[in-house]
């Protein structure tokens, strides 16, 4: 189909008036896509971690503010025994989920989910608070499919991850060198469907419930 | 999908008569619409976004030779492959083409309008695949043979005993013999019917709300995650997109996804936004082996030419239809074909024949709800009207309108014959209605006299009636 591309790429030349792109037009357009343009976002004054919390709560999802590595692992606990889910989990591979004292209760997985399983816990790399939004990546340590295969997702976040816009996200979602990720999730809320006569309901396809567990820096 | 748009009129006479559209489109217009109005008043900067919106899109239309060859660029440099294709047809045989490639069975869809624009689903069903939609509205259309009715919402028409109705009768055989009637029911069976397909699929094709040509990914939002499933569960990863939603930068992509939501459904983001960029990584442990783009024209650089322009800043968000009064009385698949409401009126005749879809440019009261509430601006009812000149200057409108509107011509020409005679008809209806104050029937005035009374005429004409205003302020 190269035939069409030259066909296309000529029609919208013509229609933006011109037969080939000038160096000079192409540089200032490159520099365009290069900087980072100042441009408008949401402000607000309330208090980050509230707003972050709240902006989630709006959504349903449920959120567990903590102090301590501990309360982090108390946290998944209650939650799996409160909505009555298996004590197992598929949990990511990904070395910032070591080091918290789980219950010996719970029968932990490290890999990557399969169809069965019913709960996965991962590691986010950003939570933006305009939105409430949590921001993950996929690399070998957080697959994609965690985000979305289980009933049941919970997402561990540390305070100082939180961040202020989107734009702010994004950038936490590529690698050391700046290269973007297969996929990067913004996840606002667990899966929902108004799909049948335009009421509410979860749990679509993704997880029907969304637990975030965000960790205070001490 | 075959236009029906030739039959609007008919089709839209069945809708005023359908009662559940009727409270669907009533629930439709309240749920929407206020949760359009406060998650925008919410934002203080909401109005501030609307103008950059537009601005970057009419800047990016500027350049969109540029754009879209820097975005294939990158789609090829993240390990992707980007298609061309000029018509639907040729978007269609390169995307079985790619099935066929894959040694595919079986198709998994996540909801997309230009999947619809394309027919892929027929072109999938006719080159033997199995083809399953996954946006649990688009499912329920497919069950039921039925083309989407809003671009959001697509089956708000159908009633939930349709719905139970045709899940007991294709889900039998899948293992779910009992009808189910409750809604949380219903949403449970067709998650674990569609686990299914989900996990036995080979390919996954996908829209995109935007493209990025800075970084060569493609955006999807949803509030179910299917289209996340579809792009990251099968082997091969196929994005279906029109030319005109290559956008430049990330940072563009989150202006336009701050309007997208609030504009849509009221809400400041969608569940999910994901940005896709190329086939997994070597690395990974999931994600697809191949990443394709079939980037479809369809009449879009015509009219990226001409006056339509505006249009293809478009970003599907469905606030005009929601906000339409037309739309509200009669619904989407009245419309015809695939996109309903002001943006379908002015995309429709562009994309199906001028001549195929006269009446839908006309079937506007020009009140401009749709352009106060573009996200983009989009000057609508100018669109419209440009159209109707178009179908008069290349006599596509009805002989009986032409010859009407003729007449008045000819009257609005003659300013001094046009009030003269318009005094001797207002004096002839003043005296033949004035016992009843009301006429309840009118000849060539049948349709409108059936619904409510037309009103007698009183006193002056609008035009005496000015002029002696005018001359009481003079003295």
């Amino acid at each position: 189909m190269t035939l069409a591309r030259e066909k296309i790429l000529d029609r919208v030349a013509l229609a933006v008036g011109r037969d080939r792109i000038d160096p000079k037009t192409e540089a200032a357009l490159t520099k365009r896509l290069n900087r980072i343009p100042t441009i408008l976002r949401p402000q607000w004054d309330d208090n980050p971690v509230r707003r972050f919390a709240s902006k989630l709560r709006d959504v349903s999802a449920s959120v567990d503010v903590v102090d301590s590595p501990a309360d982090v692992a108390k946290s998944v606990g209650s939650f799996l025994l409160e909505n009555d889910v298996p004590l197992a989990v598929a949990m990511a591979p990904d070395d910032r989920l070591n080091g918290y004292p789980w219950p010996e209760y719970l029968k932990i997985s490290r890999r990557n989910v399969n169809p069965k399983d019913v709960t996965a816990i991962t590691a986010a790399e950003a939570g933006v608070i305009e939105t409430g939004s949590l921001v993950l990546r996929s690399k070998p340590q957080s697959p994609t499919s965690m985000n979305f295969l289980p009933e049941n997702h919970i997402v561990i976040l540390l305070q100082e991850q939180l961040v202020k816009n989107l734009e702010d996200g994004w950038r936490c979602a590529l690698d050391s060198s700046n290269g973007v990720p297969r996929t990067v999730n913004f996840i606002t809320g667990p899966s929902k469907t108004a799909d049948i006569e335009q009421t509410m309901e979860y749990g679509a396809h993704g997880p029907r419930r969304l637990h975030v567990i965000l960790l205070l820096a001490t | 999908m075959e236009s029906k748009s030739h039959d609007f009129k008919v089709r839209s006479g069945q809708a005023l008569k359908d009662p559940f559209l009727q409270s669907a489109l009533e629930n439709l217009s309240l749920g929407f619409v206020e949760s359009r109005r406060k998650c925008a008043e919410a934002l203080p900067e909401f109005e501030a976004l609307r103008d950059l919106g537009k601005n970057i899109y009419d800047h990016t239309l500027e350049n969109l030779d540029f754009y879209l060859r820097r975005y294939e660029e990158k789609v090829i440099e993240s390990g992707g492959h980007v298609h061309w294709a000029s018509t639907p047809d040729e978007a269609c045989r390169i995307a079985t083409d790619i099935c066929d490639q894959a040694k595919a069975k079986k198709v998994i869809r996540g909801k997309s309008m230009i999947g619809e624009e394309m027919g892929i689903n027929d072109a999938l069903d006719e080159a033997g695949f199995e083809t399953t939609e996954t946006d649990l509205g688009e499912y329920i259309l497919q069950l039921a043979e039925e083309p989407p009715s809003h671009i959001v919402a697509p089956a708000i028409h159908k009633t939930k005993d349709e719905i139970s109705d045709l899940f007991q009768v294709y889900h039998a055989d899948r293992g779910f013999t009992e009808r189910q009637t409750e809604r949380t029911a219903l949403v449970q069976e067709a998650r674990q019917v569609l686990r299914e397909s989900f996990i036995s699929a080979d390919v996954g094709i996908t829209g995109a709300n935007f493209l990025i040509a800075e970084t060569g990914s493609n955006i999807i939002v949803t509030n179910e995650g299917n289209g996340d499933l579809t792009c990251t569960l099968p082997k091969v990863h196929i994005v279906t997109a029109a030319i005109d939603k290559v956008i430049p930068s990330i940072e563009d992509a989150m202006v336009l996804l701050r309007l997208l939501g609030r504009s849509a459904t009221g809400q400041e983001i969608t569940a999910y936004t994901t940005f896709t960029t190329g086939p997994k990584r070597a690395e990974d442990d999931d994600g697809p082996e191949e990443y394709h783009v079939i980037l479809l024209d369809n009449g879009r650089s015509t009219m990226l030419a001409n006056e339509f322009r505006d249009m293809l800043r478009c970003i599907r968000c469905g606030a005009c239809m929601n906000h339409c009064p037309v739309y509200g009385s009669i619904g989407g698949h009245a419309y015809g074909w695939v996109y309903p409401g002001p943006m379908g009126s002015v995309l429709t005749p562009m994309m199906v024949g001028l001549d195929k879809a006269v009446d839908l440019p006309n079937a506007c009261t020009l009140n401009g709800r749709c352009q106060d509430v573009c996200p983009v601006r989009i000057p609508l009812p100018k669109l419209l009207r440009a159209h109707r000149t178009w179908q008069h200057e290349r006599k596509f409108n009805s002989s009986v309108f032409r010859f009407g509107l003729g007449i008045w011509t000819f009257f609005a020409c003659h300013p001094n014959l046009y009030q003269f005679c318009t005094r001797i008809v207002m004096t002839v209806m003043g005296s033949l209605g004035r016992r009843k104050g009301v006429f309840s029937r009118m000849p060539l005035a049948g349709a409108w006299t059936q619904a409510r009374d037309l009103p007698t005429p009183q006193g002056k004409t609008f035009q005496a009636a000015w002029r002696a205003k005018q001359r009481e302020k003079k003295q």
